[in-house]
């Protein structure tokens, strides 16, 4: 049963008050003043009992101060120990030594990203890592990241009729981080179907979510599908720079690339054909039959159905956990949309 | 300039790390970490032409002419594509030149005892025999770019006071890789936008 929350100053008053009465009354006190009470308060006759043997509610103190501090001695050992929080915790002092959860929260909070790159791989991953990692793009569409990625879990090839690992070309917004365009594919991710992922990213019409216009950048490593004559063509036909990241600089590729983590985690694993799933005695993955495994049809319907759910629920953590599609909606500053007659010349 | 070779890339196991870009008087050879070396050489490339909004067709066929090679490395083929791209931002993007032509490109204004003095990537002559110079950066948005673009302006400028006097009108300085953030450099120093802003603010 929900009850609501009483007025704790009315709840200390009043049990202190049935308090005293019941020490004048010798412990006789009433039952009627109890169920009373209790009926004002909102809270169960148990509980208005227990507060009054306790002689009166006493409202809980707000904590002073509920986050720990990191003393200066601990910033010196972050660089000491090139930010091994393990570290850190044993060379604290053990008088004034924490959990190991404390401190790893406090660093995490308090030592930013940039300063870790920065102890762990030096000045340059440092300047990396602030403009590709760290920066918060303001505008919706000021970055649009792409990526293919080969999804862990079986399908059946729909011509070799082999269980095969699908691949997805994802685009995503570097502001609001919902995924604006996808395509998919069993075999790997030609030019093709990465410039598909790109127009409906930009097209408007797409049923991903309500993202749509032209970006300010895009951003990509350099795969062949990436760099093919049809994509260079297209991003000239609309005048957007391309940034590519470096070869080998995976993190480079910042938002896009730790989504394929997530896909990982959210979508791989839970998936009944997971494909790093059982191995056999020689690390081998044993493979299904492919006659119990989904079409490449099924996977895709599934896998937009989940690429949905993410930009609609899921919460994005640097936007105050609001959904892409809620950021989206919220941005007062869209980005400016296509001529229809030229995605229909682009489409033809 | 003897090129240094790359280790582990693709670019290496090409066999690629002894190709110059031709034409090229200080960009030395390709280096896989320096993705748009070639988008100057593009440029120039398409002012000798005398391009004015070329598409992307035409600016794949001028990246064939300036003799890097048909790009078969994946390296090369990100190389075409950001050179492509910065060099389609230049022409299309940013204001075109009408009143002015190609005076020179990479154009050493001064020496100095280190022999390292300012150069400008092209100069201009206007119609009215003013001179202008532009300043190209096409790789990433650094963020010691805008320190090191001040200073780099600013000798810059003076050098060509001291060479051209009441003749220089100032520089352009074209940011490729965000046209929105490119900008005038007039000879008194003050700046003004090359492009209003998309959102409207004037940094």
């Amino acid at each position: 049963m929900n009850r609501a929350v009483p007025d704790p100053d009315l709840r200390a008053a009043l049990t202190r008050m049935l308090y005293e009465e019941k020490q004048l009354l010798e412990g006789r006190l009433p039952h009627g003043r109890v169920a009373a009470a209790a009926e004002l308060l909102g809270l169960s006759r148990k509980q208005v009992s227990r507060d009054i043997a306790a002689g009166g509610y006493m409202p809980a103190k707000p904590r002073e101060s509920s986050a720990y501090e990191l003393p200066d001695l601990v910033h010196d050992l972050v660089w000491q120990t090139q930010h091994n929080i393990a570290a850190i915790h044993r060379r604290i002092p053990e008088a004034e030594r924490p959990s190991y959860a404390t401190v790893h929260r406090a660093v995490k909070r308090e030592i930013s990203r940039a300063t870790k790159l920065d102890i762990t791989h030096g000045t340059a991953e440092r300047r990396q890592g602030e403009l590709m990692l760290l920066r918060e793009y303001e505008r919706p569409f000021e970055l649009l990241a792409a990526d293919e990625h080969e999804v862990s879990a079986w399908i059946r090839h729909p011509i070799k009729k082999v269980p095969v690992k699908p691949w997805v070309a994802l685009v995503r917004d570097g502001c609001c981080g919902g995924i604006a365009g996808a395509s998919g594919s069993p075999d790997p991710i030609t030019a093709e179907l990465f410039n598909g992922a790109l127009l409906e990213a930009i097209s408007g019409e797409s049923d991903l979510g309500p993202f749509g216009g032209l970006p300010e950048a895009f951003q990509w490593d350099q795969a062949a599908c990436h760099t093919a004559n049809r994509t260079t063509l297209l991003v000239c036909r609309f005048h957007i720079p391309v940034f590519i990241s470096d070869g080998y600089h995976p993190h480079q590729n910042g938002i896009i690339e730790s989504f394929n983590n997530y896909i990982e985690l959210d979508y791989a694993r839970c998936h009944p054909f997971y494909a790093d799933g059982a191995e056999d005695l020689r690390g081998d993955p044993i493979l299904p039959h492919p006659d119990a495994l989904p079409s490449f049809d099924e996977f895709w319907a599934e896998f937009r159905a989940w690429l949905r759910d993410y930009n609609h629920t899921f919460p994005q953590r640097r936007r105050g956990k609001k959904s892409a599609v809620a950021i989206w909606n919220d941005s007062k500053d869209k980005p400016t949309p296509i001529d229809p007659l030229v995605l229909q010349e682009l489409a033809a | 300039m003897e090129p240094r070779p790359v280790k582990g890339s693709l670019f290496a196991a090409a066999g690629a790390n002894t190709i110059d870009v031709s034409g090229s008087t200080i960009l030395g050879p390709l280096e896989p970490t320096r993705l748009g070396q070639s988008a100057h050489e593009l440029i120039y490339l398409g002012h000798r032409r005398g391009l004015h909004n070329p598409s992307g067709e035409e600016l794949l066929e001028l990246w064939k002419e300036l003799g890097i090679g048909e790009p078969q490395p994946i390296y090369w083929l990100a190389e075409r594509q950001v050179a492509v791209s910065r060099a389609d931002t230049y022409f299309n993007v940013l204001p075109t030149l009408t009143q002015a032509s190609l005076l020179a490109t990479e154009l050493p204004l001064a020496e100095t005892s280190t022999g390292a003095g300012p150069r400008a990537d092209a100069a201009f002559e206007t119609s009215g025999n003013g001179v202008f110079l532009e300043e190209y950066k096409t790789g990433r948005l650094e963020i010691t770019l805008a320190v090191t673009l001040d200073s780099q302006l600013e000798r810059l400028r003076l050098a060509a006071i001291k060479r051209w006097g009441d003749r220089f009108l100032g520089i352009r300085a074209c940011l490729l890789m965000a046209p929105a953030r490119s900008f005038w450099v007039y000879s008194d120093g003050t700046r003004h936008h090359l492009l209003d802003p998309p959102w409207g603010v004037n940094q």
